[in-house]
């Protein structure tokens, strides 16, 4: 393995954890009143914006890696090579 | 700022844009809608300074007062002068937002006091929206003009109002401003609002009871608002091209629609066919009241 | 005039204008590696909300894909013949080359349709079917899904799940694993009937707005898949334990992958506007029982300009590690491993992503968006195992590809 995906591994995990750790740190505590959503509901603020993209990408991925899905479950196969 | 718990929802009560205000949401939690009606309150009071054309430090105030410069507005002011503009083109020149100068001379408080026609005329060179110069962001407003966006606001301020609400709380909701109204978010299990609409200044009228589910109301027209003289009527509906009331129009016009601007520019379009409201409400395929 | 009025109320942003709104996304997509594999993909992506708050969505995928697929056959000093994959035809790789099979030429289609219901004010019912089919595989699937908000829209919970059939009936048939490629005319020994395999997925998912402007998502996908799940036309050289040549005869085997594959798929994204700028950070951590694990990264930073124009530049890092019966090639002399595959895509690798999205709004609030994006893949060219001749070859030779798209999305009004 490369040392830039050494870095690139830790700060993963690092991101990761953090992301947990907030979600765990009582969800009560998290959050906006409803009148606060105004940047969350623009355009591209989706957790998945394109959903075209991600198909395609997906479908590209599929079938040149061996480690697929990640944002929902993944799709049916193929035989693509 | 009221709030009550009603049958199935809950109710809050506050005064702006000279209009009692209500919202209806259906939330379990009081906190949860009393915040929400605090948040309604607080946007339809940052709408009506914005836009008041009554207050001295608002965007509006400025870009009448900018002595023929260009003023640039924001993005909110931009989309509604967007707005103002195609309303302009797609009513033929009747719905302009620089009529307001011509209360000026046309006070409808039940009196007889009726302009001359050389007195409106007068004023002529004053209203017409193809002589403000838009060219987004910037605005110039040639002096002596004005632009009101009050007859938009209450509108406007019903569907911000309800949008914000419902896209962001996602909660079913209906905001009421003074009959303009709005339902947003189907009611899964309850069915739909049960309300009822006085239509302004119509004497006797027992009003509308409606069964709504998602749509908007609006109502143009104000009957307590005119001029007598001779006998003749002088309705509170000025065509801007003339100066002049449109005399044949209809006391009020509520329309049913999508959104509550939408229905109130139909409502105030029909107002200015004066004879012919009804036939173009026809046109429109849009459920409306008519009372003349 | 009412639709003008209401195409003018839409200026306004005021939300649904009608509660029933269909929004129809499209894009084409055109993918090219020098000398491999050449695709062209279509995508049409519906949605309809009716005003009883149900949600209608279908998909419809059609790819077509030409060109060269590298067997798994490791290059040589001499001159390679190989068999097509029917049994009829051969051909011939130079000397020091990678061998690919240059007859690869497939179209697959792909339908979806889900409804998506409330079943009350925080909860959300989903089921959908997917079907694809292509010249020798078939794919029918259906999926489910119950997501239930808290905390006043702050946290969504989404549990899901996805089951899928597949059958593969390649054409000259799937050939017994480990036994050798015939010569051009002789039929090679065959497993009866079509391969077929399943995939069960569970998956559990948490969204969680920290903030007016930060939401992150978490994302953890079981994924079990049982059956054949080897690739009938990949092979393996064989090679002298000396030279680094293939042996003499039965030079070729085909591949053999295990029945069960079990994986883990743990998921992380955070979306955070910046004031103008939207910039979206993701990482992945895949790991399976065939002993493959990967780190993915992707970023994305949306510079938006105003007016619905912004400019999306993308990269993607992902670094993967070889499955366990991962060989660049096998020994003669040497006991055969219980599985093996030389297939570059189940190796150690790593793979690069750049890219460029340009997004804007035309007409009534449609969208059009252009992409370009260059993805290479490299991995260990020379790795510590290679004999003779191959130390003298790459062994993992860099694939990259060009990918263009091109895509609109458009609301139809009543």
């Amino acid at each position: 393995m490369t040392w830039l995906g050494k870095t690139l591994r830790a700060a993963g995990l690092m991101l990761l954890t953090g992301a947990l750790l907030g979600g765990a740190t009582g969800c009560a505590n998290l959050g906006v009143k409803p009148w606060e959503r105004d940047l969350l509901a623009e355009p591209g603020m989706e957790i998945d914006p394109d959903v075209v993209i991600t198909a395609l990408d997906e479908h590209i991925y599929f079938s040149k890696e061996a480690s697929t899905g990640g944002l929902g479950t993944a799709g049916g196969g193929c035989g693509c090579n | 700022m009221k709030v009550a718990r009603q049958r199935d929802h809950w109710q809050g009560q506050f005064k702006a844009m000279a209009s009692p205000c209500e919202i209806l949401v259906d939330v379990e939690q009081e906190a949860e809608a009393r915040l929400l009606c605090e948040a309604a309150e607080a946007e339809a009071r940052r709408i009506e300074q914005k836009f008041s054309r009554y207050r001295d430090d608002n965007v509006v105030h400025a870009l009448n007062h900018g002595a023929g410069q260009p003023v640039t507005v924001d993005d909110e002011t931009a989309d509604l002068l967007d707005f103002a503009h195609r309303c302009h083109e797609i009513s033929g020149g009747r719905f302009d937002v620089t009529s307001g100068v011509l209360r000026r001379i046309w006070k409808f408080d039940g009196s007889d006091a009726i302009p001359s026609r050389k007195q409106a005329k007068a004023l002529l060179p004053l209203v017409g929206w193809p002589q403000i110069k838009w060219d987004r962001p910037k605005v110039t407003v040639p002096p002596g003009m004005e632009i009101d966006l009050g007859g938009l606001g209450k509108e406007y301020a019903v569907d911000r109002v309800a949008t914000l609400l419902a896209d962001r709380a996602v909660a079913p909701v209906l905001v009421n401003f003074g009959g303009d109204l709005r339902a947003v978010g189907r009611r899964p299990g309850n069915g739909n609002w049960q309300v009822g609409v006085e239509l302004p200044g119509v004497v006797d009228s027992a009003g509308l009871k409606l069964d709504l589910g998602v749509g908007a109301l609006a109502t143009s027209g104000d009957a307590r608002r005119f001029l007598l003289r001779d006998g003749i009527r002088y309705p509170h509906i000025l065509n801007p091209r003339t100066a002049w009331p449109v005399m044949k129009a209809p006391r009020s016009v509520t329309v049913l629609g999508d959104t509550c601007t939408e229905a109130g520019l139909l409502a105030t379009l029909a107002m200015l066919q004066g004879a012919d409201a009804e036939s173009f409400l026809a046109d429109q395929g849009v459920k409306n009241w008519v009372i003349r | 005039m009412r639709s003008a009025i209401i195409g003018a109320c839409g200026m306004l942003g005021l939300g649904g204008a009608t509660a029933e709104a269909t929004e129809v996304k499209t894009a084409i997509l055109g993918y090219t590696e020098p000398d491999r594999v050449t695709a062209i993909e279509a995508i049409v992506d519906g949605q309809h909300a009716f005003d009883n708050g149900k949600i209608f969505n279908f998909r419809l995928v059609y790819d077509a894909l030409t060109g060269a697929s590298a067997t798994g056959a490791a290059p040589s000093s001499l001159a390679q013949t190989f068999t097509r994959p029917s049994g009829e035809g051969s051909y011939r790789v130079a000397p020091g080359e990678t061998p690919l099979d240059d007859t690869f030429r497939d179209t697959r289609m792909a339908l979806s349709a889900g409804l998506t219901m409330p079943l009350n004010r925080v909860t959300n019912f989903s089921f959908g079917l997917y079907g694809s089919g292509e010249y020798d595989y078939v794919s029918l699937g259906a999926n489910t899904a119950l997501t239930r908000d808290f905390n006043q829209k702050n946290t969504t919970v989404a549990l899901r799940g996805a089951f899928f059939s597949d059958s593969i009936s390649p054409e000259g048939g799937r050939p017994v694993p480990f036994t050798a490629m015939p010569d051009e005319g002789i039929e090679k020994a065959q497993l009866s009937g079509d391969g077929s395999k399943t995939v069960m997925d569970l998956g559990v998912g948490l969204t969680q707005v920290l903030n007016r402007s930060t939401v992150v998502h978490l994302n953890y996908t079981y994924s079990d898949v049982n059956d054949y799940q080897t690739d009938p036309f990949k092979m393996l050289s064989v090679v002298d334990p000396v030279t680094g040549d293939p042996r003499g005869a039965d030079a070729y085997l085909y591949e053999n992958r295990p029945d069960a594959r079990t994986k883990h798929v743990l998921f992380g994204r955070v979306a955070k506007h910046l004031g103008r700028d939207i910039v979206h950070l993701s990482y992945r951590y895949f790991t399976d029982n065939w002993g493959i694990d990967s780190h993915t990264f992707d970023l994305t930073y949306r510079w938006n300009f105003g007016g619905g124009k912004y400019l999306k530049p993308h990269l993607r890092y992902s670094d993967q590690g070889a499955a366990d019966f991962h060989r660049s090639f096998l020994v003669d002399g040497e006991a055969l491993p219980e599985h093996a595959s030389a297939d570059y895509r189940l190796g150690d690798m790593q793979a690069l992503t750049y890219g460029l999205t340009h997004g804007r709004i035309v007409g009534d609030g449609h969208e059009l968006t252009v992409r370009l994006e260059y993805y290479v893949q490299s991995g260990d060219s020379h790795p510590a195992e290679a004999i003779g001749v191959l130390q003298n070859y790459d062994l993992f030779p860099t694939v990259d590809a060009l990918i263009f798209q091109v895509g609109y999305t458009f609301d139809l009004m009543e």
